[in-house]
């Protein structure tokens, strides 16, 4: 297994090269000037304190050069400064990326605990109401956009009942004044949590109950199954602990294709209730023309996916031994 | 069993964390305001680098400047015992400085700190926003180059007198060196020159000698204040104890305000917003002129706007008044005290409507004679065009030795100015005979499009908005230089009139503030007939706050952040 996993990450390496050309020319093929978005907007500046900062930012060079330094920087660990925020790029993904995680996981395990029961029982009780009912849910829960839903919980929601947050992560005053215990810094950040986690949930909910919808239905017929009840099996015990285990092999799959967006997604929603993740950051930077921190997060996300390809082959052989890997 | 288990335990958690979470934060009895922004801070926190209105905010918390407006716009001192002197040639500059005044780190501030703030501005690797108008400073060329060692045009003959040099005399000087905030020379000891890298790394580590101090500063959500312990305030001054500068987002910000979860909204002057907050009996406004201009540039280096006579006819052709009548008119929401307030007017110029010379014209309360104001007029607008030459074709569209009149109007996405503006544009320049293609781009393309002349085939108008910090007009200058150098980046209309140059060089150079202001009023005149800048709108700017701050002291070129002396919270 360890030679498996050494060999797809000696794999991924002229993917990763590749991914890079391609970031690095859509990046600079984008219309805007980083100068321009270095003085910000409305500055009134000489062409020499633009022609001074084009060359301080290696802009002057000609693109293959200017790939090859960023290349060479990112190798060694430097993934260069923001021209916005005057930082290195790797303090600011850094103090960002966590914020985003935290988000992603709460919602996943929320959205996890309703859909696993919900869609397992949709599969035993196929064709019910209860069936067609969490599936017109699930539809819903796919086809409304996020932003929308997030809207609509913060108008009816958010500013209706007393206390409850509608945005940030943290309050205001309680983070910049002290807070008096680190079971209020806990339930400061629950509280705030609450609107962008049902938004999120509710998303991935949609998508993982059909999953396991879907997957339990094609089990649930089997002889095995069958086989399990002859023998006089509790229900439960034939569909959570017979069926379900073999049903989780889809989801381990879509699990393991989650996880670069544990750190990287949720971009429109941490704009919508100013999370401050990694995604809002990005979202930031495009606008701005911080091309350095626009192209390190998208090598960030690029890594992630293809890490994330390689844990989900991995759980795949775990979790079916039916499957064993090429060495 | 199992299931109501888990269902409890989450109610538990989700209402332990609500009581837990809602039992902090007024435990305190410290007087806290809070401001909603709806647009990051970028952190630019020093008066060398911040360029943005919000990190501004912070500055002028944190930073104190020899002089600053008054809500009358009127300098007043500061760090400075008075107003400077100046010399009868308009060469030298004295300040003199009041003792007592220290940093955060507790040295005292002097002369030293006045000088190394303009020697860092002056710096060959300087590369910030804020070093403008000091070219006229002596040895500036020679410091900035790196040929000097010292910036000799700044004495300080002792801790407390400032002594600035001018190559020639300048109108604006007074408000260019006391309008700066001044930084700690101690604060900065490893900076030599060529190294300005010093100030611009670690800007949230502010040593200001402001009332506030910077306590914490988040890109996502904002930043707080709390007291400078070495300020000294003066009876009755400074009583908020501390500051939260907070990012909202632009829809929910004035629900925001009616929750409670923030005080105040500064600087709005979208009418829907005021017309919403003004009908709450816990909010207050209040309001003042703003001393900024929504303005079209029109491309004198690309095709059909080449020709001043096109210019001149879409300045005929565009109803401005329409278009403020509309956008800054008040809805049904909107209180009848707030409906007895005129949101927006066309200005009579594009010029700085808050100028101590001329803003009485530009908000239109003065007439110049001569000075062409353009009012909506189609009949003019085509006697324009076919005095010119521009005949009209079988298609609708005029053309002239050849070339159709042809009219690229740059937007910039997202903006509701143009979505009312664009339409009523469309309706009349078709009548005019103009074919009018809008192109859409976000803002960052649009600036960086307009600032490089390589890419003026691209548009003939494009919209934008400025706003001006000061009272005077040298903005002019910048606005119609023809210096090669600069001209892309500041002169959007490419307008290349060196008699225009000439006068306003000459009107800023006048020492004598009357004569000036006539040089200067000259100038506005050719201005207008060049065309190059169609002033769209200007108007009122509203702060709405709720009633437990007491929102004195702001005017048009002193927010709420310059006003803190004045401010309370209940």
């Amino acid at each position: 297994m360890l030679k498996y996993v050494f060999k797809r990450i000696l794999a991924m390496i002229p993917v990763l090269f590749i991914i890079s050309i391609v970031i690095f020319g859509t990046v600079k093929a984008m219309p805007g000037d980083e100068v321009t978005a270095y003085f910000g907007a409305g500055s009134k500046v000489t062409q020499e304190q633009r022609d001074h900062v084009r060359e301080l930012l290696g802009l002057d060079k000609s693109l293959p050069e200017q790939y090859v330094r960023w290349v060479g920087r990112m190798c060694t660990g430097d993934l260069g400064s923001s021209i916005t925020l005057k930082k290195p790029v790797g303090t600011i993904i850094g103090d960002y990326v966590w914020n985003t995680f935290y988000l992603n996981v709460v919602s996943l395990i929320v959205a996890l605990i309703f859909a696993i029961p919900v869609g397992i029982k949709q599969a035993v009780k196929k064709g019910s109401v209860f069936d067609n009912f969490w599936t017109v849910f699930s539809l819903l829960g796919i086809s409304v956009p996020t932003f929308f839903f997030a809207l609509v919980l913060i108008f009816f929601i958010g500013l209706n009942i007393p206390g409850m947050p509608i945005n940030g992560m943290r309050d205001t005053m309680l983070s910049s004044f002290g807070y008096s215990s680190i079971f209020q810094e806990i339930g400061d950040i629950a509280l705030h949590s609450i609107l962008p986690v049902i938004v999120l949930a509710f998303s991935s909910f949609a998508s993982f109950s059909r999953y396991v919808r879907n997957s339990m239905v094609e089990v649930i017929n089997m002889d095995y199954v069958r086989t399990a009840r002859s023998k006089g099996l509790k229900e439960k015990t034939v569909i959570y602990k017979h069926a379900f285990k073999n049903a989780q092999i889809p989801l381990v799959t879509l699990l393991g294709l989650y996880i670069p967006s544990l750190f990287s997604g949720a971009v429109i929603l941490e704009s919508v209730f100013i999370w401050p993740g990694i995604g809002k950051v990005l979202i930031d930077a495009i606008n701005q023309r911080d091309n350095s921190l626009v192209m390190a997060c998208l090598m960030f996300s690029a890594l992630l996916m293809l890490l994330g390809n390689l844990l989900s082959d991995v759980c795949y052989t775990l979790v079916d031994p039916r499957i064993k890997v090429d060495e | 069993m199992n299931k109501q288990r888990i269902v409890a335990g989450l109610a538990s958690v989700a209402m332990a964390s609500t009581l837990v979470a809602c039992s902090g934060g007024s435990n305190s009895d410290a007087k806290t305001l809070t401001v909603s922004v709806n647009q990051s801070l970028t952190g630019q926190f020093t008066p060398q680098y911040a360029s943005s209105a919000y990190d501004q905010y912070v500055v002028n918390l944190c930073y104190e400047s020899m002089l600053k407006y008054n809500a009358d716009n009127e300098l007043e001192p500061v760090l400075a015992k008075g107003l400077p002197e100046v010399s009868a040639d308009g060469l030298t500059l004295t300040y003199k400085l009041e003792k007592g005044h220290k940093f955060s780190d507790g040295t005292e501030v002097t002369s030293k700190d006045v000088k190394f703030t303009f020697t860092t501005l002056s710096d060959p690797s300087y590369a910030g926003p804020n070093g403008g108008g000091l070219e006229n400073l002596v040895g500036y060329k020679e410091y900035n180059s790196g040929a000097a060692k010292e910036l000799t045009g700044i004495e300080t003959p002792d801790d407390y007198t400032v002594v600035f040099h001018l190559v020639s005399p300048q109108i604006d000087a007074v408000s260019t060196f006391g309008a700066m905030g001044i930084t700690s020379a101690d604060h900065y000891s490893k900076y030599k020159q060529g190294k300005v890298k010093v100030v611009e790394k670690n800007q949230e580590e502010s040593c200001g000698s402001g009332a506030y101090q910077l306590k914490s500063y988040d890109k996502a959500s904002g930043a707080s204040f709390v007291r400078n312990e070495e300020f000294k305030p003066e009876k009755g001054q400074y009583q908020v104890d501390r500051i939260v500068i907070k990012k909202t987002d632009v829809t929910t910000e004035v629900s925001e305000l009616k929750k409670g979860t923030v005080d105040l909204i500064p600087d709005v002057i979208e009418t829907n917003k005021v017309s919403e907050a003004s009908q709450d009996d816990n909010m207050a406004f209040n309001y003042y002129s703003r001393s900024a201009v929504g303005f079209v540039a029109m491309n004198a280096n690309n095709g059909a706007t080449a020709d001043k006579a096109v210019r001149q006819a879409l300045m005929y052709a565009t109803d401005r008044q329409g278009f403020c009548d509309s956008y800054f008119g008040w809805d049904k929401k909107a209180s009848d005290e707030v409906k007895k307030v005129k949101g927006g007017y066309v200005p009579a110029a594009y010029w700085n409507p808050a100028s101590v010379n001329s803003g009485a014209v530009v908000r239109n309360e003065e007439t110049i004679d001569g000075l062409n104001t353009y009012a909506f007029d189609m009949d003019k607008a085509n006697q324009v065009l076919d005095e010119a030459g521009w005949v009209k074709g079988a298609d609708g569209i005029r053309a002239k030795d050849g070339q159709k009149l042809e009219i690229k109007f740059l937007c910039s996405e997202g903006n509701s100015v143009l979505d009312t503006l664009i339409p009523m544009v469309k309706k009349t320049y078709g009548d005019l005979g103009v074919d009018l293609k809008q192109t859409t781009v976000d803002f960052s393309t649009l600036l960086s499009n307009i600032q490089d002349e390589s890419h003026d085939s691209e548009w003939n108008m494009c919209f934008l908005a400025t706003g001006f910090t000061n009272n005077q007009d040298s903005s002019a200058n910048d606005s119609y230089t023809n210096n090669p150098d600069n001209m892309a980046v500041n002169n959007y209309s490419r307008i290349n009139d060196q008699a225009l140059v000439d006068q306003l060089t000459k009107a800023r150079a006048e020492s004598n503030a009357e004569k000036s202001k006539a040089e200067y009023v000259e100038a506005m005149k050719m201005a207008a007939d060049d065309a190059g800048y169609m002033p769209v709108y200007s108007g009122m700017q509203f702060n709405l706050y709720n009633k437990k701050v007491d929102l004195t002291g702001t005017g048009t070129l002193r927010n709420w952040s310059q006003s803190m002396d004045t401010i309370t919270v209940k």
